[in-house]
């Protein structure tokens, strides 16, 4: 095995994980978000690691994270925003909100701004929809954005 | 106002803490359950009252868990479906956010009734506050001995587990979210052999959609009869419809099921805008699309079908006459092409194929031609894939095509709406 890239706590956490399981492979989902919550997102060398540690060969792990979008392959902004355009954020105009956020931020969909405070994406329903147009900055829903002003404001309170 | 069920207790505040919820009748069904009741008893009393699934097939669950082999001595599981991805679904959110310990009190008669010794309840990985409320619920359960050996005090043992999903429309397919629960990717399986038979880790299991346990402790304590007197005669019960879009007050609403389309719009304050009228209901993004006429219909599982829809999740996006069908049936078909998990070909291939075709048509550039080629690419994937996705898939466009192909016509005659970001990026 290569040298370790993941911490002590959470290399003990990932191992204690198996043990909750009828089956230890389950643990391969935590584990990976384990990895996300301490480097911020899952590299090549910490899928190995979680391999070793689960006794799954390291395609296998790889497999599974590049399944599920919510796990990042590179690294990301500090925040990151989602924008919701499904079908009932789209009834409520969403598009003016993808416009405005990506020119106040000087950013295209999927991208980082400069200075790394934000990653923006374009995401599939949020199951928010009494709040559409909607988005979520760190997993925290804000809506209804209908005025660029109350998007400015969302944006503001992340720095 | 008809008699809320599921939604009762909403305004209560502290709800979501095990105490409150008892003095609010909580755990009584559990108790009676375990010892009052054989296993056996319960799943009757669950066939007799004909919960049907609320997560769109409408399965009835009693006679689901019935199929379960009865041997004592092998493993069985109980797995919630707590995967909402929908479009315009957060009826299951509201469930497990506001009132976390119902579930869990469905989830455990449920187990009991079916002889596990396992609940897991997934949950999608963007519902994170739901997650956490529903975790402290579990360990609230765990610390007062509700949950762990000797529930309640009896001999029955149960161990309760949330798992965080992590970002994938098809883990809501049951096999895909057996998959997903043992940690690989979230494709789904081929049937037979039935998750009943050979589920979770191999094991006998039964897969229920979050608001179906939901309404097992109300049966338990309420009978069968009470049950079957709400709603529709073949569809019993409420539905908490999640409505959206361009009414007023867009939100959860519990009403029975067989409510009607016009009842529930009015229920969400009327339309947006008085000055536009409704044009189309969306079901969610996989049932064919329901145009204004079929308002009247009543919102039950059957004569949804009866139509040629779904009831679905009970999910609901009101469009009214500002919206373009097209451009609708368009981001329905673009969500399919992102979510499909790409394992059968006909839905890997037929998703972004129809997604690039109303693109164009969208966008002007469409020919006259190209209807009846959506409606052919859809047709050759109807029932040629293992799960419903495919299937799913065709639901927008087949209806579109044939309720609105007036606005088809329009846009391949010189008068489509707008370009689609994507188009204008590409430089089209």
């Amino acid at each position: 095995m290569s040298s370790a890239v993941l911490s002590e706590t959470t290399r003990n956490r990932i191992t204690e994980l198996t043990g909750r399981y009828p089956h230890p492979r389950s643990a391969l989902l935590p584990s990976l978000y384990l990895v996300q919550e301490e480097k911020g997102f899952v590299s090549e060398e910490s899928m190995a690691e979680v391999g070793d540690l689960l006794h799954l060969t390291a395609a296998d792990v790889k497999s599974v994270a590049s399944f599920y979008t919510m796990f990042f392959k590179k690294p990301v902004g500090r925040h990151l925003v989602e924008i919701c355009t499904n079908l009932a954020c789209k009834a409520r105009n969403c598009d003016a909100v993808v416009a405005h956020v990506c020119k106040a931020l000087n950013v295209e969909l999927g991208g980082a701004t400069a200075d790394g405070r934000f990653t923006v994406e374009e995401v599939e329903c949020l199951g928010q929809c009494e709040f559409a147009p909607m988005i979520e900055i760190d997993l925290e829903p804000l809506g209804p954005l209908n005025t660029p002003e109350k998007i400015d404001a969302a944006l503001a309170k992340y720095t | 106002m008809a008699e809320l069920v599921l939604t009762k207790h909403r305004n209560v505040a502290g709800i979501e803490r095990l105490e409150v919820y008892e003095q609010h009748g909580g755990y009584s069904a559990l108790r009676k359950a375990l010892t009052e009741m054989q296993p056996s008893q319960i799943t009757d009393l669950v066939i007799k009252a004909n919960l049907r699934g609320r997560g769109g097939a409408g399965f009835p669950a009693g006679r689901k868990w019935s199929f379960l082999p009865k041997d004592p001595d092998l493993a069985k599981y109980l797995l919630c479906n707590a995967d909402e991805g929908t479009p315009g679904a957060f009826n299951n959110r509201l469930l497990m956010e506001f009132n976390p310990h119902q579930l869990i009190e469905g989830c455990m008669i449920a187990s009991y009734a079916i002889g596990a010794k396992h609940a897991f309840i997934l949950i999608r990985g963007e519902y994170e506050h739901a997650r956490k409320r529903l975790q402290a619920a579990v360990d609230e359960a765990y610390a007062k001995g509700y949950l762990g050996a000797g529930v309640l005090g009896t001999p029955y043992k149960l161990d309760m587990l949330v798992q965080r999903g992590a970002g994938s429309y098809e883990v809501g397919e049951e096999t895909a979210l057996i998959e997903c629960m043992e940690g690989s990717r979230g494709q789904p399986r081929q049937r037979p052999p039935f998750p009943a038979i050979k589920g979770l880790y191999q094991k006998p299991t039964v897969v229920n959609n979050v608001e179906t346990l939901c309404n097992v402790p109300h049966i338990v304590n309420n009978g069968a009869e009470w049950f079957l007197a709400i709603g529709s005669p073949s569809c019993p019960g409420t539905k908490v419809f999640s409505i959206s879009g361009n009414v007023k007050n867009p939100e959860n609403y519990e009403a029975p099921m067989g409510t009607t389309f016009r009842e529930l719009i009015e229920i969400a304050g009327g339309m947006e805008d008085p000055k536009h009228g409704l044009k189309a209901l969306m079901l969610g993004s996989e049932p064919p699309i329901l145009p204004a006429f079929q308002q009247d219909t009543p919102a039950d599982i059957d004569a949804v079908a009866k139509i040629g829809s779904a009831l679905g999740a009970g999910a609901m996006i009101v469009l009214d006459d500002r919206q373009c069908i097209i451009d609708f049936t368009l981001r329905a078909t673009q969500f399919f092409a992102h979510e499909s998990c790409g394992k059968c070909t006909p839905c890997r291939e037929g998703c972004p194929w129809m997604s690039k075709v109303l693109q164009r048509i969208e966008a002007g550039l469409g020919r006259m031609e190209d209807i009846d080629l959506l409606a052919d690419i859809a047709n050759n994937m109807a029932g040629k894939s293992l799960c419903a996705l495919g299937e799913f898939a065709t639901g927008p466009i087949l209806s579109s095509v044939k309720y609105f192909r007036e606005d088809y016509e329009r846009h391949i005659n010189g008068y489509a709406c707008h370009m689609p970001r994507e188009l204008m990026a590409a430089g089209v």
